[in-house]
């Protein structure tokens, strides 16, 4: 009993932490080693294009692009909205946004989400939802981003 | 033997303690300045150039939330949809959301420029090669109560 206990603690802990290892470290820069501090267009806009395909989005042309880059180090941040369509044609924006890696030297996905969704927190109110059913939101979401993460990865590994 | 494992032991702490010194005294406000003064307006100012940066993309990420809102509030009234209350996303909740939004812009828009006047303090206090000095009524210190400072 013991035994199978510690063999599934284990298989626990190697499962959370190459889980964690991958969104942190694989994942991130994805289809993106190859370009530089100053193609941030480039990888902004794969970065972009990969969230609309992976989240049942169309890709349709970027609002706007920011890079900015401190004088005094190596760091550099672009972010921008992707407008793109719903199956069913509705508008929606998607925020991308990247940070080079000061450490690895490349471009990294930061945080990138659909402004607006339908389970967006901009929608709460003081009452609504109770606390509980934020709770199942909020880990929803994230099972959302896991999976979609893999699609991601998935669906540009075979290019 | 024991005598060395103890004086080895002994010495491995001793050395700790001195970086553990070295580590704290680096970080007083009154040496730093003065000991290492590249590296110290370096992260002063890089501090503040991040924290700008920081807060344009938190203003930029509120206004785009605010314009995927009216998107959404066009998208309902072109459509004629008005979703149930349980839907989150319904129409009333998303006025909300767009007043919570346009109010948000204005803090924002605040909190960018207090990180712009931060930043360029911390560029003049690099030019003037700011140090604290070693009292708290010498230049650059807190002054004496009653007089502005220089």
């Amino acid at each position: 009993m013991k035994k199978i206990l510690a063999a599934c603690s284990i298989a626990l802990a190697l499962a959370v932490c190459s889980f964690a290892f991958w969104n942190g470290y694989v994942y991130p820069p994805h289809g993106l080693h190859e370009y530089s501090k100053d193609q941030y267009t480039q990888a902004w806009e794969i970065a972009a294009r990969d969230f609309c395909a992976s989240s049942g989005l169309t890709f349709v042309h970027p609002d706007f692009i920011t890079f900015r880059k401190p004088e005094t180090s190596d760091e550099a941040y672009v972010w921008g909205v992707a407008r793109s369509l719903t199956r069913d044609g509705r508008d929606r924006l998607a925020w991308i946004y990247l940070e080079w890696s000061t450490k690895r030297h490349i471009w990294t996905r930061s945080y990138s989400l659909v402004l607006a969704d339908g389970d967006d927190e901009v929608f709460y109110t003081p009452t609504y939802p109770g606390q509980f059913q934020r709770a199942l939101i909020a880990l929803r979401k994230i099972m959302k981003e896991n999976a979609r993460h893999v699609r991601e990865y998935l669906s540009s590994q075979g290019q | 033997m024991r005598g060395k494992l103890d004086r080895l032991v002994a010495l491995g702490l001793f050395f700790c303690l001195a970086l553990t010194f070295e580590k704290g005294f680096m970080k007083l406000p009154e040496v730093f300045p003065k000991l290492a003064p590249a590296s110290f307006y370096r992260g002063l100012v890089n501090d503040r150039e991040n924290s700008l940066i920081m807060k344009e993309r938190h203003f930029d990420i509120n206004v785009q939330i605010g314009k995927a809102l009216e998107l959404r509030l066009a998208e309902m009234k072109a459509r004629g949809e008005s979703p149930a209350g349980d839907v989150l996303a319904d129409r009333e909740r998303a006025e909300m959301a767009l007043r919570k939004t346009l109010a948000k812009d204005t803090r924002n828009a605040d909190y960018v420029l207090l990180a712009r006047q931060n930043l360029d303090r911390a560029r003049s206090l690099q030019a003037k090669g700011w140090t604290m000095g070693w009292s708290l009524g010498g230049p650059g210190g807190l002054g004496e109560p009653g007089k502005a400072r220089q």
